[in-house]
């Protein structure tokens, strides 16, 4: 088994092992995405994808697109993580009538994917690491868990906290490895 | 003069293996990020390293994680731990 997956070659292989495997996708990396595909050239300006400190360009929405079409048909969301990418977006992204484009375009995307639910009483059966990580991250660690699919996050709190017990890509280390070379 | 990305890293992991004491043993060295930060000559590096840090005993092993603050030149300005959010606490 490969254990971390690293680069996009072991995402490749890990995919051809597990080929039930979904990915599911942390509310970030859904936005670059979704910012990305409404208009790759915004995301250098965009102060969701400057203020995180981040720094997401058009290379790193490349990068993340060759990473989802190994998973083409099988990208999972959460509600709780679509609920954030809808405040996010309306509260940080455009105004007025490109916000009324960029719901449009973002939602032929969605409606590819499939959704998982997980009540919240279920999900607070793991009420301290609610209470450290919130609803949106354990909702998506408890999908990981019950379905067996893979995260992918730039979150590394995340990423470290449940490395051990779910299959988790960093998208930083994918970045320093595929975009910067570097690798240990 | 700037240094290639990794000459960056690898300033990080000599400056690591140096203030590492030889009672201590690092292994499993990985990168987990990789950001630049600033621009022009205020440009720098953010290299977050983890590596299993070995005690004395084999099953004495935990996983840490550092951040270090590297200048284009290749020079670490900074190294701390990186702590979760809830160590921060």
């Amino acid at each position: 088994m490969v254990k971390y997956l690293s680069d996009i070659n072991k995402i490749g292989y890990y995919r051809f092992r597990h080929p039930e495997a979904c990915l599911i996708l942390d509310t970030n990396i859904l936005l670059l995405f979704l910012i990305g595909i409404y208009d790759k050239g915004y995301l250098k300006y965009c102060p969701l994808m400057t203020d995180n400190g981040k720094n997401y360009t058009e290379e790193h929405f490349d990068l993340l697109e060759k990473i989802l079409k190994i998973f083409i048909g099988r990208i999972v969301i959460t509600p709780q993580i679509l609920a954030e990418v809808n405040s996010l977006s309306r509260i940080r992204l455009f105004k007025g009538k490109k916000l009324n484009e960029y719901f449009p375009r973002i939602i032929q995307e969605i409606e590819k994917w499939e959704e998982n639910y997980i009540h919240f009483r279920t999900l607070l059966k793991e009420r301290e690491q609610v209470i450290q990580f919130g609803f949106t991250d354990i909702s998506i660690i408890a999908t990981a868990k019950d379905k067996g699919y893979a995260i992918l996050t730039d979150e590394l709190d995340l990423y470290r906290n449940f490395l051990e017990q779910v299959a988790i890509i960093s998208f930083s280390t994918i970045v320093a490895y595929e975009l910067h070379k570097v690798g240990m | 003069m700037s240094k290639t990305p990794r000459e960056i890293v690898l300033a990080a992991y000599k400056y690591l293996a140096d203030i590492t004491p030889p009672t201590q043993k690092i292994s499993e060295v990985r990168i987990e990020e990789f950001v630049p930060v600033g621009s022009g000559i205020k440009k720098k590096w953010m290299v977050v390293l983890s590596y299993d840090n070995i005690g004395e005993f084999p099953f004495d092993k935990k996983r840490e994680y550092k951040e270090f603050e590297i200048t284009d030149g290749g020079e670490v300005v900074s190294m701390k731990d990186k702590k979760s959010r809830k160590e921060s606490e």
